[in-house]
């Protein structure tokens, strides 16, 4: 079938063609962008005075265009460290509060592919800083069903946990102490979304019933007995191709409840699901957190409450952006505390343990971003945390 | 004065867009089309596209740069035009009615494997294509849909098994 999708796409696109030479009215309007460029700028100014008025709280505001980076291909190479600053935002800052207390994590783990013939990658503990690789944790990993993903790291900066893509559709759970060395598979077959709890007793992760399945388990390991305990999302009748599912957990910093993201085609939701009282609850059923008009996709604890990608999908105006932003949400009454960052890279983020510095990829190059301007810290990795 | 000044900036500037039109837009546009399976659309967004990626960067020192975020605005689009509008089930079943006339130099015999492709929803045949026309890893088409790896890999999978049905 792989084969036959190929020939099929290839014959396609051979089969359409775009007007040889860009139509005037592109000309006309690429031009006139930038000035729209410049009135959404005053639009988010706008929004940043309204939020106040709303009483939102500590505002990161960095707002600029973007600009891409030197090499934004799909890395195929080692990583290049730079740790030169980015130039993601050719930023115009027009606002900001002041940058995150405390410095970044000294260290981040990465999974990065490696020059080969054959598709392989290496999982590496690099300086946060400048890229450079300081250890190599995992070499020679096979990189061609999915490789090492989902990386997340225990409170205590010791130990790590991933998924591993064993086939198209199924991936282990494993455990990696970064001291030892020592690895074990903590869960077989479709297993993924490790999260580890703020005090380090829990472990949280996805799982599906079988390739290509319909029921998705949220497991809760006691890390020490190894009791679990399971909540199912259920899709009802009739069962939709693409159906809902769990695509992110992150733990409250009580490591008792835990933040669930169900994405639903395009828009997804965040739900709180509290792990000693929920037992036996329906995912999903609860009432949602944040804005009615808005995808909003898990990034984590923040200081701020929990923060998250927002995608408005109202109409375009001072308090809905046509780019999505980061915001931090009252976990208590789900409303926005805090506009952290608007707009937003749309990218996958990760934070550290004191939920103030973000690592992000953008097309094989690496950002942090702890306040103020995003930092490149090195081109070539697929996935980052620390 | 002002005018004079102007003119040759004006015309540098669409002397550029001209050369990026046509070192980008044929290869864009194919994607476009395949993520929606209609040559208008595709066109349209194909533009749209290249009104905001020129419109957001003034120093494009990278081909490749724009050649990649050229197909995540191209994707986003498409996100937003099935989404916002809400139509990609009406859409579909229009297209269902009224199908795109096939190219000749189209795959004969694989008509109903493209119609099957286009009844997926979005995030699904974005994934195939990402996977199966621009050869992306699991890894780099996760980061160009902004999901884990583990969605890329159950959205491609319930992908092929929907249309091997």
């Amino acid at each position: 079938m792989e084969e036959e999708l190929k020939e099929l796409l290839r014959r396609k696109a051979e089969g359409f063609d775009m007007p040889p030479e860009p139509p005037p009215a592109l000309i006309r309007r690429a031009r006139r962008h930038r000035f729209l460029s410049g009135a959404l700028a005053g639009a988010a100014a706008a929004a940043l005075v309204a939020g106040a008025a709303l009483g939102v709280r500590e505002v990161l505001l960095s707002y600029g265009r973007a600009r891409p980076a030197e090499s934004p291909t799909p890395p195929a190479t080692s990583p290049e460290p730079t740790g030169t600053p980015s130039p993601t935002p050719e930023a115009v800052v027009t606002s900001t509060a002041s940058p995150a207390a405390g410095s970044h994590p000294a260290t981040l783990v990465a999974f990065a592919p490696v020059e080969g013939g054959d598709p392989r990658g290496r999982l590496i503990l690099a300086d946060a800083a400048t890229g450079r690789v300081l250890a190599i944790l995992l070499d020679d990993q096979d990189t061609s069903e999915g490789g090492i993903f989902d990386l997340a790291l225990a409170p205590d900066g010791r130990t790590l946990y991933y998924a591993r893509g064993t086939t198209a559709c199924t991936s282990d759970l494993e455990r990696l102490s970064l001291e030892g060395g020592r690895r074990e598979v903590l869960a077989s077959g479709f297993a993924s979304g490790p999260a580890p709890s703020a005090d380090g007793r829990f472990l949280a992760y996805l799982e599906w019933d079988s390739c290509g399945g319909r029921d998705q388990s949220l497991v809760v390991r006691d890390v020490s007995t190894g009791e679990e305990v399971r909540w199912t999302l259920r899709v009802p009748e009739p069962q939709e191709a693409d159906p809902p599912a769990i695509r992110r957990v992150a733990w409250l910093p009580d490591s008792r409840r835990l933040a669930c993201e169900v994405g639903d085609g395009e828009v997804s939701s965040i739900f709180l699901l509290d792990t000693q009282l929920d037992r036996g609850a329906e995912l999903g059923a609860g009432p949602r957190l944040g804005p009615r008009d808005s995808s909003l996709e898990l990034i984590g604890p923040h200081p701020e409450g929990l923060a998250v990608l927002r995608t408005c999908l109202g109409p375009v105006g001072p308090d809905c952006l046509a780019q999505p932003e980061i915001v931090a949400l009252d976990p208590e009454t789900g409303r926005v505390r805090a506009i952290l960052l608007r707009p937003a890279p749309r990218a996958r983020y990760a934070l550290d343990a004191s939920g103030r510095h973000f690592l992000y990829a953008i097309d094989g190059v690496l950002y942090r971003w702890s306040g103020g301007f995003p930092v490149k810290v090195a081109e070539g990795y697929f996935t980052a945390t620390w | 004065m002002t005018a004079n000044a102007k003119a040759p900036s004006e015309a540098k500037a669409a002397g550029r867009v001209d050369l990026l039109y046509r070192r980008h837009a044929a290869e864009a546009g194919r994607f476009a089309y395949l993520l929606t399976g209609d040559r208008e659309l595709a066109r349209d967004l194909t533009q749209e596209a290249f009104v905001r990626v020129l419109g957001r960067f003034h120093d494009l020192r990278n081909p490749d740069a724009f050649h990649w975020y050229l197909r995540r605005t191209i994707l986003n689009l498409a996100r937003s035009h099935f989404r916002r509008r809400r139509l990609e089930r009406a859409y579909l079943e229009r297209k269902a009615r009224q199908p795109d006339p096939p190219p000749a130099e189209s795959a004969e015999g694989r008509e109903d494997l493209w119609e099957a492709l286009l009844r997926l929803p979005a995030r699904q045949r974005a994934a195939l294509v990402l996977r199966f026309y621009e050869d992306l890893t699991e890894a780099q088409a996760a980061e160009v849909l902004e999901c884990p790896v583990g969605t890329v890999k159950s959205l491609v999978s319930r992908g092929l098994a929907r249309l091997r049905e």
